[in-house]
């Protein structure tokens, strides 16, 4: 008798606990798998219309910036001027050809493009620029 | 691949420091006490390596091979003087006297073991897809806590005044974290998202395999199954870990504390007291709820045993806890006077005004009424788990042992103290409370929902077991 209860607390107690563990590792997974294909350049919305004329419209496109749309901006500032602040990546695709990058300081996409082999192609207002990979050579 | 070689050894290296210092204190032969010592140090490395490359890298500006080598000279003398220890004295931790592993047939011991390891390994493939995801932390991570570690890695020398300048950044916050990955991108020769990554995954597995090995010591390898996964279950806690937020590390030295006090109730090893009283420092030099949580602890021990029958050890107790908690806490002081940026919490408790506002019952009352319903949605379970562990409690039944029941009794004491503390806080701060609770109060819960669920089963009949009823002293 004692067995058979204490078999049915614990059956109650781990459904819900391994439930909620494996659901929170299926969603992530989902995310995970939409966030990783590639995107178009027309996906991105109007802001980066403009560089469509830049030959960008065909080709697998990544995304990034360097901090979440809703900073302040003195926050934005002291972290990218005084601490060079790591653009955090978003970056929509696995292998991106090119890369639209929303940063706010033009020393930051430099030196991004630097460190991870692109180069600038356009910018535009608004701090949006467009990097293209470099061939290693 | 080097970068990660060379972060992956500088874990290693704070990691079995720790493990050494843990072993000082507390021995043990027998499967739980050994892995709860190797959970424990991971935490109490990372605090001691902490305060090592603060003192000798950070104030006295000395060059990285310096607290390297101490931390070295100091592994190589704590696993010294552990032997010399051990020939003197007999094992010293609670312990089992016989194993309650499941059965001797084949197929409990293969669903126990999946029980443990599926849940795990889910959690940690969770972490790293997020942290691929999000590699530099959500927002507390990176604006607070890995922020900090970048002024102490770019700007070592004028630390203070940059950190004083970050006014928006909470700078009066300890800096154990910091720290902890600065270590890292030094040891690595760069800043990388790898090294606040390794530390938030240290310390979320340490806090599970901490509850883990406790419980398993304490009410045998169920009850520990059942804690483990109901807190790999919080799908929050997890998320929190690998969001890279210190609270992960703060629940982690939280529970170590209430642990060892609970060891200590049973053991009447003096040294784990102690143990304690450095794991409720570490708390202070992580977060400063850990002050408030480590204070409640102490009063609730004291409480607790007064009318015991080990009131008569109790101001050695003190002096114990208090002499170990001293030493993280000093570091934590001296680390705030350099920055010279007071704490919101000190800053409003200096103020009569603020006092006044206790008086305001519309103002108490929503911040009580925050504390239920937040509570209510804590996780994001089919059944509420309030409920599932209130229904688990009635089939099982209570403790028949009076001495574990009252280690639980310590941990639920310490939690009701923090809240009301907490609770005081809301109402005394000068921001809007909706805006604070909302920002906070979540938060607040997963720092104490591991130490809640150990307190909890030591409360609860083990399942599966009936042949025990004397606790488990060697």
């Amino acid at each position: 008798m004692s067995i058979r209860r204490d078999t049915i607390a614990v059956i109650l107690l781990l459904t819900p606990a391994l439930w909620s563990n494996f659901h929170q590792l299926l969603v992530q997974w989902k995310s995970f798998e939409s966030a990783t294909a590639p995107y178009d350049v027309a996906q991105l919305g109007s802001e980066v219309q403009t560089f469509k004329e830049a030959g960008a419209r065909q080709e697998r496109v990544g995304y990034i910036s360097d901090a979440p749309q809703d900073q302040a901006a003195e926050m934005l500032d002291v972290m990218h001027l005084q601490f060079h602040f790591i653009p955090t990546l978003v970056v929509k695709s696995t292998d991106p050809a090119f890369v639209v990058a929303h940063i706010r300081n033009p020393a930051n996409a430099s030196s991004f493009g630097l460190r991870n082999g692109f180069a600038v192609v356009r910018t535009c207002s608004d701090g949006f620029i467009l990097l293209k990979r470099q061939l290693p050579k | 691949m080097i970068l990660l070689l060379r972060e992956l050894l500088g874990v290693a290296l704070f990691w079995a420091l720790g493990v050494a210092i843990v072993r000082l204190f507390a021995r043990g032969s027998s499967t739980p006490a050994k892995f709860l010592i190797l959970f424990l140090g991971a935490g109490i490395g990372a605090g001691t390596s902490s305060i090592i490359w603060f003192l000798l890298y950070v104030v006295a500006h000395l060059k990285p091979i310096f607290p390297i080598a101490f931390e070295i000279g100091s592994l190589s003398a704590a696993i010294w003087a552990g032997h010399r220890i051990a020939e003197r004295r007999k094992e010293q931790v609670v312990e089992p006297k016989s194993s309650d592993f499941p059965g001797s047939r084949r197929w409990p011991k293969l669903l126990f073991a999946l029980l443990v390891v599926a849940p795990a390994l889910s959690s940690a493939a969770y972490f790293c897809m997020f942290s691929w995801f999000v590699p530099y932390g959500e927002w507390d991570g990176w604006a607070i806590w890995n922020l900090h570690a970048r002024v102490l890695f770019n700007a070592v020398h004028f630390w203070a005044s940059e950190m004083a300048a970050l006014g928006y950044a909470h700078p009066d916050y300890p800096l154990l974290e910091p720290l902890a990955i600065m270590r890292l991108w030094v040891l690595g020769g760069r800043e990388s998202p790898l090294g606040s990554i390794l530390i938030g995954f240290v310390f979320t597995f340490a806090t599970a395999g901490v509850l883990f090995s406790a419980i398993a010591l304490l009410k045998g390898w169920w009850q520990a199954v059942v804690g483990t996964v109901t807190l790999l279950g919080m799908s929050t806690f997890v998320h929190l870990g690998a969001a890279q937020y210190a609270d992960v590390p703060l629940s982690f030295f939280l529970l170590s504390a209430v642990v060892l006090v609970a060891c200590y109730t049973v053991s009447r090893n003096r040294y784990l007291i102690a143990l304690a009283g450095l794991a409720g420092g570490f708390a202070a030099w992580t977060k400063n709820e850990g002050w408030l949580f480590t204070a409640a602890l102490l009063f609730g021990y004291c409480l607790l045993v007064f009318r015991q029958e080990m009131k008569t050890g109790l101001r050695r107790d003190i002096q114990c806890f208090g002499v170990a908690f001293a030493i993280p806490a000093l570091i934590t002081v001296l680390a705030t006077k350099m920055v010279g940026s007071p704490s919101d919490v000190l800053r409003w408790a200096s103020k009569l005004d603020s006092w006044l506002r206790l008086l305001e019952w519309k103002r108490i009352s929503l911040v009580l009424a925050n504390f239920g319903s937040k509570l209510w949605s804590l996780d994001n379970w089919i059944i509420n788990p309030i409920l599932v562990l209130a229904a688990f409690a009635l089939l099982v039944g209570v403790e028949p042992r009076a001495a574990i029941r009252r280690t639980g009794l310590i941990g639920f004491a310490a939690i009701l103290l923090t809240l009301i503390g907490e609770i005081g806080i809301y109402v005394i701060s000068e921001h809007d409370v909706i805006w604070y609770v909302n920002t906070s109060l979540q938060r607040l819960y997963l720092q104490l929902v591991p130490v809640f669920i150990f307190s909890f089963l030591m409360f609860c009949r083990s399942p599966f077991l009936s042949g025990r009823t004397e606790p488990n002293v060697v």
